[in-house]
């Protein structure tokens, strides 16, 4: 396993957000949080990447307790998304993926020839080698949030995670990002963990769903095995159809009403 | 993509901030020169850098004039604005704030108080030692916001707020201590305003080890920055030490304040506008913006206070003045050039 968290407890100021929580990520996997709002799924990413320190409990990276490695040792194996990322307004898409290079260097250390090497790299498995002189802030939806991508393999991390990376996207750009990231996954052996909201894309494109509520995990599995009309009526408070799209073999949900 | 189509991408935007500190240091050469040159005694402009090659003759006017008046006072100023451009820029960045500047965080107001406090309430209280007095209220004031902003970590927000809280708070203490002792505000007032009158070498040789030491470490923070700009989570996940540096930052840009206007006063709009500048002529890396920054703050420090002498010759006009009255137009016809684009 690559990612593990044993007991931890997480909380913002004196509120527990999320008591005594263990997981274990496998190498390769790509796993996905849902769950309601305010049910600690992006705590809990936080947590993942060490930006939020646990209250108790301790997150292991490839074995190691990651708060007890330096921050840019981790950074060199894990990359993390957060749900909105600055970029000032004058910083091009080249710009951009170069700060991926930060953890390997050292202060006084220049970009290399090598570092040069990797942005092309992840500028190319990202497709937007033809907007590297575009300015961040003139991009799309979808060309912005594959150029964050790109910053995030330019860090070539093992584990990457994302916070909602389709949120505020229209669906064709949805499906684009939820594509590449499927896509690194298999030919790169990128491990994923990421928090959405839209459950049938969850289920289409993750390995496992780990269910939360209230900070805590009411059901893990392959999406065929643990995503159900009870689960759904559990989790989120909602009536739905759940079915299987026959071409893909995931199942599919359709809610249509509100349990009182 | 060809090989190295990713420098060439990044070539234009280098060759252009190359161009821009290239230019820069020209140009403070240039006000250099005419600062030394201009003045009652006029000294012809290229007969400065002759008596500046030579080491100062007793006999001649000039060179009295040249060595013992004109170039501590100037050199001064460059020290002076490329302290608080830097520390502007630095804070900026650091409070992912546009408007943020050596003034904001208080630091600046703690100076006037002390300064103030020490000239008029301390009996005989020596004027060589009002740098010190208002050195010590700036740091205090600096590390008194940083310390009421903190709750765990502190955010550039909470620092903004408490920053302009004590900054209130040391002004109404400036404006008591002048109100109560109002018999003799009159050079009070003059070092409130800030200017480079009679600034010799002894102010040089109390500023040079704070602005060179703090300003080259600054100096090499470009990368860190720029990597806070993207916010605290992504800076983290990219393996910054966030809290740690951006303490570091700010502690520099304290000491650079500190340290300019405890020689020189009160100036105000340097730290603010000379980075926005500099960012509107080559854009914000701060690899770049801090060095550029150094170099802008110094020449508009030292032609304003060209103008500051000349204007109204012989009365000399507060720098600070002259810097907003030159900074300013020069600022919003950039940002007009900019937005009609």
């Amino acid at each position: 396993m690559i990612l593990a968290a044993k007991k931890i407890t997480l909380s913002y100021e004196s509120t527990i957000i999320v008591p005594e929580l263990s997981l274990l990520i496998e190498s390769g996997e790509i796993v996905t949080f849902i769950g309601p709002n305010g049910s600690g799924k992006s705590t809990i990413l936080k947590a993942l990447a060490r930006y939020l320190k646990t209250r108790s409990g301790v997150v292991y990276l490839n074995g190691q307790d990651i708060q007890s490695m330096s921050t840019k040792r981790v950074a060199q194996q894990l990359a993390i998304l957060p749900q909105t990322p600055h970029a000032p307004a004058d910083l091009t898409v080249v710009e951009l993926v170069s700060r991926g290079r930060t953890p390997h260097l050292n202060w006084w250390q220049r970009s290399g020839t090598n570092d040069y090497e990797v942005v092309r790299w992840a500028l190319e498995q990202t497709k937007t080698s033809h907007l590297a002189d575009r300015l961040v802030g003139t991009l799309s939806g979808g060309e912005r949030q594959r150029a964050w991508i790109a910053m995030a393999l330019a860090q070539s991390p093992q584990v990457l995670l994302l916070d909602e990376p389709t949120t505020y996207l229209d669906i064709c750009h949805q499906l684009e990002v939820m594509e590449l990231i499927s896509r690194l996954n298999r030919e790169l052996g990128l491990t994923v963990v990421m928090v959405l909201h839209d459950i049938n894309q969850a289920a289409r494109y993750s390995h496992r769903l780990i269910a939360l509520k209230n900070g805590a995990i009411i059901r893990q599995g392959a999406p065929q095995e643990i995503l159900t009309e009870e689960l759904l009526t559990e989790v989120f408070k909602v009536k739905a159809l759940v079915k299987t799209d026959s071409s893909s073999g995931c199942p599919v949900c359709l809610p249509y009403g509100i349990v009182e | 993509m060809s090989n190295n189509s990713v420098t060439t991408i990044v070539g234009p935007k280098r060759r252009r901030q190359w161009i821009t500190l290239v230019v820069l240091a020209v140009l403070a050469i240039l006000a250099i020169t005419a600062s030394i040159s201009i003045g009652p005694v006029s000294i012809p402009f290229f007969q400065v850098w002759e008596l500046l090659a030579k080491p100062p003759v007793q006999s001649d006017i000039s060179s009295q004039i040249v060595w013992n008046i004109r170039l501590p006072r100037t050199l001064v100023g460059c020290l002076v604005g490329a302290g608080l451009a830097i520390s502007g820029a630095l804070l900026q960045g650091v409070m992912r704030n546009p408007l943020a500047d050596p003034h904001i965080i208080g630091v600046s107001s703690g100076a006037g108080f002390a300064a103030v406090t020490a000239m008029i309430v301390i009996p005989n209280f020596p004027p060589s030692l009002v740098p010190m007095a208002a050195f010590t209220g700036a740091m205090a004031s600096g590390i008194l916001v940083y310390a009421l902003a903190w709750r765990a970590g502190v955010s550039p927000m909470r620092m903004i707020l408490s920053g302009v809280a004590v900054s209130a708070l040391m002004n109404a203490g400036t404006s008591a201590v002048l109100n109560i002792y109002s018999e003799n505000v009159q050079s009070v007032m003059s070092w409130l305003a800030g200017g480079l009158a009679g600034r010799g070498w002894h102010h040089w040789h109390q500023l040079w080890p704070y602005i060179l030491i703090a300003g080259s470490i600054a100096l090499l923070t470009g990368r860190q920055v720029n990597v806070l700009l993207l916010g605290d989570e992504m800076a983290t996940g990219l393996g910054v030490r966030v809290e740690r540096v951006r303490m570091m930052l700010i502690m520099l840009a304290c000491i650079l304040t500190a340290a300019a206007v405890s020689v020189s006063g009160l100036i105000g709009f340097v730290g603010l506008i000379v980075p926005h500048i500099i960012r509107l002529i080559a854009g914000s890396d701060y690899r770049f913006l801090l060095p550029a920054s150094a170099l802008g703050g110094a020449t508009l420090l030292v032609l304003a206070d060209i103008a500051a002498r000349m204007v109204l010759d012989p009365i000399e006009l507060p720098v600070g003045i002259l810097t907003a009255c030159l900074g300013a137009p020069f600022f919003l016809y950039l940002l007009r050039r900019r937005t009609t684009h």
